[in-house]
């Protein structure tokens, strides 16, 4: 059995904040990732990574890493502490019995949004999670990568790479909201 | 260092003391609380807004009508053992310069004693050492109770109230009072004209180097009325004022009357020198 489960790349994370919805989703779906997990998350350099999840850049106050990892993967590492950690965009995926795939969407859903309101921005979260509940490899792996970029999406990388997986897959949506006017997933697939 | 009061610790964030005067005369409330169930009631309140000390006091400071031990005692033990009832967590405090009046408002389940006025009453400490509990050492200028300062005048007011307040806080630990419950306060107004209270203010890094956790009581005193040239009504926001720079530079406990403006001060400066972290964190982070 392979698993699969989608979480957000949000730093907010980090700081194991977040609406409880989300908490409790997160919390659900990591409890259901069986054994070794791979982290695939956005990063510089391709491949393996090891480092040291840094919250000064975010302002916390500490000593500086000298190995800070990317948000992405930091926030895999976060949630689960041990984990390898892969990034991404790269070649195929390293194989293993479970992934977190670290990413998220739009950053335009409202007008108090980071990047303010988007009117495309709902439909482009609303295909991701579509794709996501139907465990839909080629749909999410066929995202429109011009407008995420206008939509300042972040986790294209990564479901790309999750989209090379091999299926079939039994998708389940566990949350899918923008309380920041960000869209964020958390979901699972699976495969027997 | 984790302040603990009588056995109850206290939490390592800057801390609201909550004046509740059962008097009928003092400056600010006049009265207003002078009753036992309109006592009671601001106890509830203050402890509701969050409150982390009550600090009940049965004799105005200023000068005025002289109140007996046993008309003092009466105010603030009724009072004390109702509150202990009602709020069994809270850290209860008695202000008192009258070793009586300690003892029979610790034996009633007060927590701590704060002495305003450089203790007058030596025994007082052997009273507050039996019980265990916590004790406010306070500057008051050498001056006996309830005087006001007149041509009050120092070589150095830092270098007096440092060593006046060491020398009372080592006492009071020699004698026995558990050190991790042991306060000093520079006594703002006490024997104090105010641009000594104000010097004292802006110097409060030297009081919190001594090592004693520091206790300021600014709440809506003549020293920020004289700044601002306002009568108590309209000092609240000096009094913030001051407290956010005794906070910056250390000091952990504010004696206030507005608990809900306090906190909401001291959350903030707490925030910003990084010893709690915001509440939210959203703006972006999303």
């Amino acid at each position: 059995m392979t698993r699969v489960v989608f979480v957000p790349s949000a730093p907010l994370l980090l700081l194991d904040a977040g609406p409880p919805e989300l908490r409790a989703a997160l919390a659900s779906a990591l409890a259901r990732l069986p054994g070794e997990v791979v982290v695939v998350g956005a990063a510089p350099v391709p491949g393996w990574w090891t480092g040291s999840v840094d919250l000064t850049p975010y302002g916390v106050r500490g000593t500086p890493a000298t190995d800070p990892l990317p948000l992405a993967l930091a926030v895999g590492a976060h949630l689960v502490p041990g984990a390898r950690l892969w990034g991404v965009p790269s070649g195929p995926l390293p194989e293993s019995p479970s992934y977190l795939v670290v990413a998220d969407g739009t950053a335009k859903r409202t007008l108090k949004a980071p990047g303010h309101l988007d009117e495309r921005a709902e439909a482009f979260d609303a295909e991701v999670v579509a794709a996501l509940a139907a465990g839909d490899a080629d749909r999410l792996g066929s995202l429109d990568a011009e407008l995420a970029g206008e939509l300042w999406v972040q986790g294209l990388p990564a479901w790309q790479a999750a989209a090379g997986l091999p299926g079939p897959w039994r998708g389940e949506v566990l949350y899918a909201d923008a309380p920041y006017g960000v869209g964020y997933a958390v979901a699972i697939w699976q495969r027997d | 260092m984790t302040l603990r009061i009588r056995g109850k610790a206290l939490p390592d964030t800057s801390l609201v003391m909550a004046i509740v005067n059962r008097t009928p005369d003092s400056f600010y409330d006049k009265g207003a609380t002078y009753g036992l169930a309109e006592a009671l009631d601001r106890v509830d309140q203050v402890v509701a807004e969050g409150a982390h000390v009550v600090d009940i006091g049965g004799v105005k400071a200023a000068p005025g009508e002289e109140v007996p031990a046993e008309e003092e005692a009466r105010r603030v033990v009724e009072l004390v053992a109702a509150v202990r009832d009602r709020h069994p967590d809270v850290v209860l405090s008695v202000d008192t310069f009258r070793a009586s009046v300690a003892r029979a408002a610790l034996e009633a389940g007060a927590d701590l004693l704060n002495d305003a006025w450089e203790m007058p009453e030596p025994e007082t400490l052997e009273v507050v050492a039996e019980f265990g509990a916590g004790l406010v050492c306070t500057h008051a200028g050498h001056l006996p109770p309830r005087t006001r300062p007149h041509r009050v005048a120092y070589p150095d007011v830092v270098a007096d109230v440092v060593s006046t307040l060491t020398a009372m806080a080592d006492k009071a630990v020699a004698a026995g009072v558990p050190r991790e419950g042991v306060l000093i306060d520079p006594g703002h107004d006490f024997g104090k004209n105010s641009r000594q209270s104000l010097l004292l203010t802006d110097r409060t890094a030297d009081l919190v180097a001594t090592g004693w956790p520091v206790l300021m009581a600014l709440s809506r005193k003549d020293f920020v009325g004289e700044v601002l040239d306002l009568l108590p009504d309209d000092r609240l926001e000096g009094t913030l004022a001051a407290t956010a720079v005794c906070a910056f530079q250390g000091a952990r406990v504010f004696r206030a009357h507005d608990v809900t403006a306090t906190l909401r001060v001291l959350r903030t400066v707490d925030a910003i020198r990084g010893r709690v972290p915001p509440v939210v964190n959203v703006r972006g982070l999303a």
